[in-house]
């Protein structure tokens, strides 16, 4: 029975740092977009940093703004990215935005 | 030796190198998930799922007849104990799904949508070996009405409205870690000055 719990209990501490570094890849990137196109969004962060994220068909977009807007964001758009590193690239898996700069003109 | 003994060891011969073969690439590949599987291991799994069902359960009929009630009630249910891993959309773009060995498939897609209802069922109600596809069912078709609905709700999949994936959203499960991080986006986009804590902000 001991020798049973022993090997559960390997089993277990050798599994769990694996299933942590996983769920650890995925991040937010927080920021206003500077450019867009087909295949890549720039984003300004909010430290004042632009970084490149590439977008593909399995991109999903979901629009947060209380003023309406599209489906996708626009230049000056406020944008939280959901990104995974991929071949030292990172890629968006989703992008939540908001046209904050119009609802303050609003 | 006769003919007979001949074959059978030639039989034996050839399952020994198939063995050898599938240790080594094993071991090649450190047991990772993070390959996708060859074509022959796709090929060979298929197969053998295939031989696996019972003939009688791959004919089954739904007995549930289709309404707008059991899609609304098979959405909820998948939103809740399916989308972590398939996705609201039954696109498998997850983190977990795309993690998987092998990924989880999109069920949109003919491969999927080619199946019997019997064989979907199957599948839903006992789960699929070596993948992240977990037994649902109660051990018996007949009671197992909640899978029989999750089949009408994989054949609506592909013309799956924006309004339905909005209306999921709300039933897909969140642990506290992501419903707070889920706040902080909201409170962002919502105009709030976070603090920069890092370039990106791990989950």
């Amino acid at each position: 029975m001991m020798k049973r719990i022993g090997r559960l209990l390997l089993l277990t501490t050798a599994f769990l740092p694996g299933i942590a570094a996983a769920h650890g890849e995925a991040m937010h990137v927080f920021g206003t977009v500077a450019a867009l196109d087909n295949a890549e969004i720039r984003v300004l962060t909010i430290e004042g940093k632009t970084v490149s994220i590439h977008t593909v068909a399995e991109t999903k977009y979901r629009n947060r703004g209380k003023s309406g807007g599209g489906n996708v964001p626009k230049v000056g758009d406020r944008v939280a990215v959901d990104v995974t590193e991929k071949d030292g690239k990172l890629m968006a898996t989703e992008i939540q935005f908001s046209s904050f700069a119009k609802q303050q003109k609003q | 030796m006769t003919k007979g003994v001949w074959v059978v060891l030639a039989i034996t011969m050839l399952v020994v190198i198939g063995n050898v073969a599938l240790l080594w690439h094993v071991l090649q590949s450190g047991f990772s998930a993070r390959e996708q599987p060859s074509e022959l291991e796709v090929m060979f799994a298929r197969q053998l799922r295939s031989l696996a069902m019972p003939e009688a359960q791959k004919q089954m009929k739904n007995p549930v007849p289709a309404s707008e009630e059991v899609l609304a009630e098979a959405r909820i249910h998948f939103a809740d104990h399916c989308a972590n891993c398939h996705g609201n959309d039954g696109s498998g773009s997850t983190l977990i799904g795309q993690n998987f060995h092998p990924r989880t498939p999109d069920l949109k897609k003919i491969e999927t949508q080619s199946f019997s209802d019997g064989e979907l069922f199957y599948m839903i109600s006992n789960g699929i070996r070596f993948t992240g596809m977990p037994a649902w069912g109660k051990g018996r078709p007949e009671p197992d009405l909640d899978s029989w609905k999750l089949v009408h709700f994989i054949r609506h999949l592909p013309s799956l409205t924006s309004e339905e994936l909005a209306e999921m959203e709300k039933y897909n499960p969140v642990s506290q870690v992501a419903r707070e991080e889920q706040e902080r986006i909201d409170r962002f986009l919502q105009g709030e000055v976070l603090d920069p804590e890092s370039p990106a902000h791990h989950h």
